[in-house]
């Protein structure tokens, strides 16, 4: 099957008072349809800038980008809008990337006007639909975003994301709030979702069981390189590089009576 | 070994009111906590977890109703955010100011609190961007907000929060996006603080297996309520309530299938 997505040689430098800082340096990645990849890295490994020029939503300086077989960094205005309710994109910070005065039915509305996906009459009901299938009560919709808890508004822009049915989601982080129970939740509804309308996954986290239980392939990011990328049990069972090699070794486990005594301090 | 009490929390109760709703985000909350001591709260999304970091601090919205008590008999008065409690907010983003550097955000902390010259707090503000093992602390310093990633944003927010030399630490959340590496040190770092300057510690996190490494006590929040709440090795391996047994169940570990 064809890429869904194709990334070349993408380059990215931000400028910091003084500071020179080489976010991207050369990334290349592929994504079939209906694939889940896991990108995982160091904080300030890139990752975000990554899901940000994917998502059009800074330019790159340099390299390619192919979505749909076309190339997104040329899309201007009509082609660019249709292309954004294929290619959604969940924030890291939910509550940056929503004014916070906003009520939760007009985030989750908001694209569905948009993309003309459902009139007026048939709003509240398929917004109330939406929260339903994030574990979330239709009562809240009439909330303002900063008056819900930190893990429903993930469970909100998550909402908001798979509104429009696009084909592509990058999830920065989606999960880094959420209690295990719901974490499942949400996992399982991202596979429902997946199996019915072949959406794929880009799903950026520090998690790495949230890689293992979800992604088949699994991509490490150092220092705005890709430094190693491979089936995710291959990988995380016996990592080759640095990054991934510390990454795994620093995960938490759970501590038990039964383990090894630990002295704290 | 944890030292005299700090703060005692008896049958305390929240209310927000929203939209013409009124939402119960707390009751009947029991909680001593003495110096030196670790706690985490876990328990499911929208269980009152932050809120109750809220109430502590006083810091919840206006027009929400609060019932029961809140005594500091460690502090002898009501205590002051950024002096005597620190806290690193769910959404650090918003915690910040976008348009002061962290280095001016961090040095204002230690001149209100501690009283320090411009020159010392910057100094200050540089060695404690080090200590959150922020890379380059003298580039960083001088960054905004929105120039740093996710997880250097919520390093800056634990910078803050520890710059006054709080009596109470409030995390909500406050490692939740930063890689594994960099969560071992900065649990090592709170660790350090918390026997060195005889810090509390009120750790809220979704991560079970993170609170068990660190912490001496677990409560387990669900629904307004704390069903559990027992020394941390205990409630990890022999849980009292279902639900903390189930949260253990699904945990996702490396070895998980
Ligand atoms: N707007 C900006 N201006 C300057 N530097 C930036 C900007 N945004 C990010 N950076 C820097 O670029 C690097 C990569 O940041 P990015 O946000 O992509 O990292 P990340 O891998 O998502 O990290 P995290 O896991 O902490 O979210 C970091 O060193 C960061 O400080
Ligand atoms: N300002 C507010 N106004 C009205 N309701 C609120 C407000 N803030 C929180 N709530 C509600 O109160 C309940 C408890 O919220 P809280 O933020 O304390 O949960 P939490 O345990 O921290 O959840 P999470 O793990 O998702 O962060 C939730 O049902 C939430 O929707
Ligand atoms: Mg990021
Ligand atoms: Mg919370």
């Amino acid at each position: 099957m064809s890429d869904l997505l194709e990334v070349r040689g993408l380059t990215k430098t931000y400028r910091r008072s003084r500071e020179t800082i080489a976010a991207l340096r050369g990334v290349d990645l592929t994504l079939a349809p209906g694939e889940t990849l896991a990108l995982v890295g160091n904080s300030g490994s890139g990752k975000t800038t990554l899901g940000r020029a994917i998502a059009r939503l800074i330019e790159p300086d340099g390299g390619a980008i192919r979505f749909e077989g076309r190339d997104l960094l040329a899309m201007r205005g009509r082609e660019l809008r249709a292309m954004r309710a294929r290619l959604q994109i969940v924030f890291q910070e939910p509550l940056e990337a929503f004014n916070p005065r906003a009520t939760v039915f007009r985030v989750i509305a908001d694209p569905l006007r948009v993309h003309r996906l459902a009139g007026r009459a048939e709003m509240p009901e398929a917004v109330s639909r939406l929260l339903v299938r994030v574990g979330l009560e239709p009562a809240l919709a009439a909330r303002a975003v900063h008056e819900i808890s930190g893990g429903q508004r993930q469970r909100v822009a998550i909402a908001r994301a798979i509104a429009t049915r696009p084909s592509l989601i990058v999830l920065d982080e989606p999960l880094s709030a959420l209690d295990v129970s719901v974490r499942g939740r949400i996992l399982a509804l991202l596979d429902d979702l997946q199996a019915e309308t072949g959406v794929a996954y880009l799903l950026i986290t520090h998690d790495l069981g949230v890689a293992n239980a979800v992604a088949g392939r699994i991509t490490v990011i150092d220092g705005g390189s890709i430094v190693e990328e491979g089936p995710t049990k291959v990988v995380l069972a016996d990592p080759q590089s640095a990054a991934a090699r510390r990454l795994v070794a620093a995960v938490p486990r759970l501590h038990r009576r039964t383990e090894p005594a630990r002295i704290g301090g | 070994m944890s030292g005299p009490l700090l703060l005692s929390v008896r049958g305390l109760g929240v209310r927000y009111r929203a939209e013409g709703q009124s939402v119960e985000a707390l009751t009947g909350i029991d909680l001593d906590l003495h110096a030196r001591e670790r706690i985490a709260i876990i328990g499911e999304s929208g269980s009152g977890k932050s809120t109750f970091g809220l109430a502590l601090a006083g810091l919840l919205p206006r027009g929400s109703e609060v019932s029961g008590s809140i005594a500091w008999p460690g502090l002898g008065a009501a205590p002051k955010p950024g002096k005597d409690i620190g806290i690193v907010f769910q959404d650090p983003g918003s915690s910040l100011n976008p348009v002061l550097t962290v280095g001016e955000q961090v040095a204002e902390v230690c001149r209100t609190h501690l009283g320090m010259g411009w020159r010392r707090s910057y100094a200050r503000a540089v060695e404690l961007l080090d200590r959150v093992r922020l890379p380059s602390p003298e580039g960083i310093v001088r960054a905004y907000p929105h120039q740093l990633s996710g997880g250097q944003r919520q390093r800056v927010a634990i910078a803050m929060a520890i710059a006054g030399r709080p009596r109470l630490l409030i995390a909500d959340e406050a490692t939740s996006a930063i890689d594994t590496v960099v969560q071992a040190e900065i649990v090592g770092l709170i660790r350090e603080l918390c026997s060195a300057d005889a810090l509390a510690l009120l750790f809220i996190t979704h991560d079970i297996a993170l609170a068990s490494g660190l912490v001496d006590r677990i409560a387990v929040f669900r629904a307004a309520r704390m069903v559990e709440i027992g020394p941390a090795e205990e409630v990890v391996s022999a849980p009292s309530s279902p639900y903390t047994a189930a949260l253990i169940d699904a945990h996702l570990g490396l070895d998980a299938a």
